[in-house]
């Protein structure tokens, strides 16, 4: 599988709408250690909005699929993460081609004009112990498989574990973003919750494309 | 946790529901989101605040003739999204302008920020304030980063009062940016609230400690120690909103606030020794207010708010406001004869 349709792809979201509301305990715990502890929750109501708004709808173009995904995070969730997380859907599809398949190279476009929207926008950058520390790795694998060129299922599962990678070292970082901020040293040893929601969502798109099967 | 609510989920909801119970004769809902907006709004500049819920009267309650013209509610201690901040902004816009007052948080600039990003796309004129009060969240040298807490009452009845006299947006502005700028505020805590969807408080103390500094969701303070009396606490946090700021010779206003579970008694003993405090570090006493303005659930303990005020700040906060929980009458101007 070398591109997804925006068919494809609305199914693919659909099962990372899933993953991420199935997680729920795990990301209140992870938030509870080092933040007010309702990550978890925000991200099931987003994902829950979006998963309703992808059930009864339908995509011809993998953009406005994305920003729509996006759209209903945003405007659904509220907090930081309801930005942070609509931007990752949301602002890398400005720009794009109506109608574009997602490719490797349309993903690893999308993902970094994301990337660095969010941090634009949130003042974030590399190694503050936010969901930027396992989406930058992310970003990065999808560059290199675009040059490797690997297929879709391959690059989106080397760029999950590349976030897991992130998400993992991030663990001994100071948090400098967010209430965790305020805890300073006392933040390290716990995994930032964005960053495990970002990993969460890598490896739900890598499972749904590995299970169609590499042709 | 002991609450009496109904869900978790439905909290900002129904907060939200039983003010317009109580006072829905003035405000109604806006359409489809968890916001409130005057019934009929005046053609002035518009001023609209809002955050997380979980700290009512903030933000909430802060509508009112002199106060806010619309607002609006996230879920528990979570900003509310663009689409309901715009939609508050429009409700109320008339073509003067739209003032963002709210708290500096990142969550708030974030779905602020994006407010008003579309609100410019349809043409309408918005500028911000974000109140960053709390000396405890950050050294002066790093003053843009601290949380907005309490004395984000002065920076609102003052943004309300001077957009009530006509002034354009760029001059309500500067007034309420100078109101957030001449704003100093401190907390202490014993004890944390819970957050009702978690069932977790969001800080854990040892009994007959405390904490200083504080922040509305338990941010940690600057300084654990053994409870300390009324006067000595107070003392000490007085201290740390004069080394950040003198108030030497200024008129100020004081906000003695409740942060959930604190008694009425207390906060009478408190206002008791601020009024001095303040006096021994040079001011001179313009208004003393007490009571829950700026909650964090049942958190046990207290904040207090210095707003060194100018002449003109002093007309804008003596012209009249009134809001659920500050009603104007008990307004009590202290004058230079009744400390002689």
């Amino acid at each position: 599988m070398n591109s997804m349709t925006a068919a494809e792809a609305r199914l693919m979201l659909m099962a990372v709408a899933d993953r991420i509301i199935a997680a729920e305990p795990v990301l209140t715990k992870a938030d509870r250690e080092i933040g007010d502890g309702d990550h978890g929750i925000g991200m099931t109501r987003g994902f829950t909005a979006a998963r309703e708004l992808l059930r009864t709808s339908a995509y011809d173009d993998v953009g406005r699929l994305f920003a729509g995904v996006g759209d209903a995070l945003i405007n659904i969730m509220g907090g930081a993460s309801g930005v942070v997380f609509g931007l990752l859907f949301r602002a890398g599809a400005q720009g794009r081609q109506a109608a574009d398949d997602l490719t490797v190279a349309s993903a690893a476009d999308h993902f970094e004009r994301s990337m660095n929207e969010i941090s634009r926008r949130g003042g974030a950058a590399v190694g503050d112990k936010t969901m930027l520390d396992a989406l930058h790795p992310a970003v990065q694998s999808l560059r290199d498989s675009v040059q490797a060129g690997h297929s879709l299922p391959r690059a989106l599962r080397l760029a999950a574990l590349a976030a897991q990678d992130g998400a993992d070292r991030g663990k001994d970082l100071i948090a400098r973003f967010g209430k965790a901020a305020s805890l300073g040293e006392r933040s390290i040893g716990f995994p930032d919750a964005g960053a495990l929601s970002t990993t969460l969502i890598f490896t739900a798109m890598a499972d749904w494309a590995e299970s169609q099967g590499e042709s | 946790m002991r609450k009496f609510i109904n869900a978790p989920d439905q909290v900002a909801r129904e907060t939200l529901e039983g003010f317009l119970t109580v006072y829905g004769d003035r405000f109604r809902q806006v359409d489809g989101v968890l916001a409130v907006a005057k019934k009929d709004p005046a053609v002035k500049v518009a001023v609209v605040s809002g955050g997380g819920s979980g700290h009512e009267p903030v933000w909430l309650e802060y509508i009112g003739p002199g106060f806010a013209d619309a607002v609006c509610q996230g879920e528990v201690f979570a900003a509310p999204p663009p689409n309901a901040i715009a939609l508050a902004a429009k409700a109320v816009e008339r073509g003067r302008g739209v003032l963002f007052v709210y708290g500096n948080y990142s969550g708030d600039r974030l779905n602020f920020d994006l407010a008003a990003e579309a609100l410019l796309d349809e043409g309408v004129d918005v500028r911000t304030v974000r109140v960053a009060d709390d000396v405890a969240a950050a050294p002066p040298e790093h003053a843009h980063v601290r949380r907005g807490i309490a004395g984000g009452f002065f920076v609102s009845k003052i943004a309300g009062a001077a957009s009530e006299t006509g002034l354009d947006l760029a001059s309500v502005h500067k007034l309420a940016a100078q109101a957030a700028d001449r704003t100093r505020s401190v907390g202490v805590a014993t004890a944390g609230g819970t957050i009702p969807g978690t069932g977790q408080p969001s800080f854990v103390l040892p009994d007959g400690k405390m904490e200083i500094g504080i922040g509305m969701h338990g941010e940690p303070g600057v300084r654990r120690g053994n409870l300390g009396s009324a006067d000595e606490t107070v003392d000490e946090m007085v201290e740390l909103l004069v080394r950040d700021r003198s108030i030497a010779g200024e008129d100020v206003c004081v906000l003695v606030n409740g942060l959930g579970a604190t008694t009425r008694a207390e906060l009478l003993i408190i206002a008791r020794r601020a009024a001095r405090a303040v006096e021994r570090a040079g001011a001179r006493l313009h208004d003393l207010q007490i009571g829950d303005f700026a909650t964090s659930q049942e958190t046990h303990g207290f904040s207090l708010s210095v707003f060194g005020l100018t002449a003109e700040l002093a007309r804008l906060y003596d012209a009249p406001g009134r809001t659920s929980f500050f009603s104007g009458l008990n307004y009590h101007r202290v004058t230079a004869e009744a400390h002689t």
